[in-house]
């Protein structure tokens, strides 16, 4: 990979979430865009996305697209059956509304269930083949990582400023 | 706080997250000698059920004890047991985050498999059961050329979806649970096979707070799902019975009752595997008493519940003035079936009120042993009420006396060769513990050790 490509940045690493979350504070506050900020952590706390003034997830959106769609399918299925291929039994109408809600129920979840897992997916931006930036294996272990994208010398000395000032265990510039 | 302590503090926060990982990824190391002989019994038991299934696929399914009016024997008895057993699973990952109950993270992740494995097993039995197994597909709706549809009125075309629809989303629950922990295998593997292994079930997962923010809103909307699954499933499978007119089957508390004793039977299963797990693997201090204390009064609970449910279902019986639904429970008390009415009653109903006494709920010997014996009862109380009610149908001359067959009893030890067989594989390769969840809420004794590393 030649060097125009790589992206580079500056990597710090902490013992705490509440430390990372502050130098991502302290470095927004110096001017750095929020999408060139990053956070590794080992630990799935909510406390990222309350401190860190993110968007709201767009999960939801899919979840429940997906509720909806499948709750469309059960009622479509089971109606379509009834007429499609009639049973007649005892003069009782060929249709049956309450059966119709057990499917409708079941392919709300499965379809919700899914959408939900291809939420996960798209917005994770998972499967990745390759890692990103700034990730070191202790971020799975024991550390809180914070990484400032950055290419420009200016930007990597403030970011490696502000990270040592804070206090961080270590920083190093870190290229891909 | 000073600028010292809290370093000091994240010191020892580092050191115990330290420790989580080293002590669960510990469960992945090669497998000793005493994994391999269960492996080895496990896969002997499961050859005697493969060869059983094939001398009946060969035979014809009148190798089996079912003969009218008993048409529905052992093989539906573990369906629904296995199905029952699934039950404690979501409830432990879904229902139990939802209502933040933290003892839940030490246990939940063997429960999901649990679940997912005890899917498994119950979904072979209706096809065992078919006979002509390769007649299944019958129930999927699909276009064919024979223009047939299924008839969604049957309960047994719900229960198609209702277990299709739960088996794929303990699976998911399960799956996406285990990426961020697959990760951290994966950042530790010494082997390129396990690397390449975790590195592909990983899908690349950092533990970014973009990563972080999007799943755990997709957890929180899984789980929320997967609430009502968990009590509908079990709801189905009870119509299979309820919708039908037999008596001790025709009734309208079957749901409740049938959803109560599936999540007490899956807890059991629980305390069943989890006890020999935390030994094996020395996980004392991430599974200790609080937890197991926890998951008695869930027993005790469910048990009363149990218990509740066969005393109103034997007033319902009286009360209604049907002469038929009078006998069937005359028969279940009394009669020829009596005995294994009685080992439903004392496993699910006695047994468990030792529970009450805080000694009992705290012993690790007891609580195996009351597991065992809540296990053998939930098994019993699906036959009793699938085999007994069906030979004592309404009609005297028809009244019968099932037996099974070496046939079923050996399908049914396969049944649970096949069940640990996927167990043993999985704590061998996939962490057993959730470790991301376990380092945000450390157990009891961690949390100790924490403040003993701070103090130090």
């Amino acid at each position: 990979m030649s060097a125009e490509v790589m992206e580079r940045g500056v990597r710090g690493a902490f013992y705490t979430l509440e430390d990372a979350a502050h130098a991502v504070e302290i470095l927004e506050e110096k001017g750095f865009a929020q999408d060139d900020l990053t956070i590794f952590s080992p630990i799935p706390t909510a406390e990222i996305e309350d401190r860190l003034d993110r968007p709201r997830s767009p999960v939801r959106y899919m979840t429940l697209t997906g509720g909806i769609l499948g709750c469309i399918t059960g009622f479509v299925l089971t109606y379509w059956t009834f007429f499609a291929w009639p049973l007649h039994v005892g003069g009782k109408p060929v249709s049956s509304f309450p059966v119709t809600v057990v499917i409708m129920f079941e392919l709300t979840v499965l379809l919700g269930g899914l959408f939900s897992l291809a939420a996960v997916f798209i917005f994770s931006r998972i499967p990745a083949l390759t890692v990103k930036p700034g990730y070191h294996p202790r971020f799975s272990e024991d550390l809180f990582g914070v990484f400032v994208h950055t290419s420009e010398e200016e930007g990597k000395r403030s970011a490696r400023d502000i990270l040592d000032g804070l206090g961080a265990l270590e920083v190093r510039d870190e290229a891909q | 706080m000073s600028e010292r302590t809290t370093e000091k503090s994240g010191r020892a926060q580092a050191g115990v997250f330290r420790r989580v990982n080293r002590d669960v990824l510990a469960t992945l190391e090669k497998p000793g000698v005493g994994w391999a002989a269960m492996m080895a019994v496990v896969l002997m038991v499961l050859a005697l059920g493969v060869v059983a299934e094939i001398y009946m696929l060969k035979t014809g399914i009148g190798v089996t004890g079912l003969e009218p009016p008993v048409m529905w024997a052992v093989l539906i008895t573990n369906f629904v047991f296995w199905v029952g057993i699934a039950h404690s699973g979501t409830l432990i990952s879904a229902i139990l985050f939802l209502f933040r109950a933290q003892f839940r993270t030490a246990v939940y992740r063997i429960s999901e498999t649990m679940t997912v494995f005890a899917v498994m097993t119950a979904g072979l039995f209706p096809l065992i059961h078919l006979g002509r197994v390769w007649y299944f597909y019958y129930l999927v709706p699909y276009p064919n050329q024979r223009l047939l549809w299924p008839n969604f009125r049957s309960p047994l075309v719900w229960d198609f979806f209702a277990i299709s629809t739960y088996f794929t989303i303990s699976s998911v629950f399960l799956y996406v649970g285990l990426i961020p922990d697959i990760a951290v295998a994966r950042d530790r593997a010494r082997t390129r096979f396990r690397r390449r292994l975790y590195g592909a079930l990983s899908l690349g997962w950092q533990g970014t707070d973009t990563q972080w923010r999007h799943y755990n809103r997709a957890y929180l909307y899984l789980a929320g799902l997967a609430t009502p699954l968990v009590l509908s499933v079990h709801s189905v499978v009870s119509w299979d019975f309820a919708m039908a007119i037999v008596p001790g089957w025709h009734s309208t508390i079957f749901a409740p009752y049938f959803v109560a004793g599936a999540i007490f039977s899956g807890v059991a299963m629980v305390i069943t595997l989890v006890l020999p797990l935390r030994k094996a693997f020395r996980l004392e201090d991430y599974i200790d008493e609080y937890h197991l204390d926890r998951l008695a009064k869930l027993l005790l609970l469910t048990s009363s519940i149990v218990f509740y449910a066969y005393l109103v279902e034997i007033w319902t019986a009286w009360y209604s003035g049907s002469e038929f639904e009078r006998a069937v429970f005359w028969d279940r008390l009394f009669g020829q079936y009596a005995w294994a009415g009685w080992i439903m009653y004392s496993c699910n109903c006695l047994i468990p009120l030792s529970l009450w006494f805080k000694r009992v709920r705290t012993s690790w010997f007891w609580m195996f042993i009351i597991s065992i014996f809540v296990n053998i009862g939930m098994w019993f109380e699906r036959f009793v009420i699938i085999v007994q009610s069906l030979a004592h149908e309404f009609e005297p001359y028809q009244w019968d006396y099932y037996k099974p067959t070496w046939v079923e009893m050996a399908i049914t030890a396969g049944a649970f060769a096949w069940f640990l067989m996927w167990f043993l594989l999985f704590i061998k390769f996939l962490p057993s513990m959730a470790i991301a969840e376990l380092k945000e809420l450390l157990p009891p004794k961690l949390r100790r050790q924490k403040k003993e590393l701070e103090a130090a």
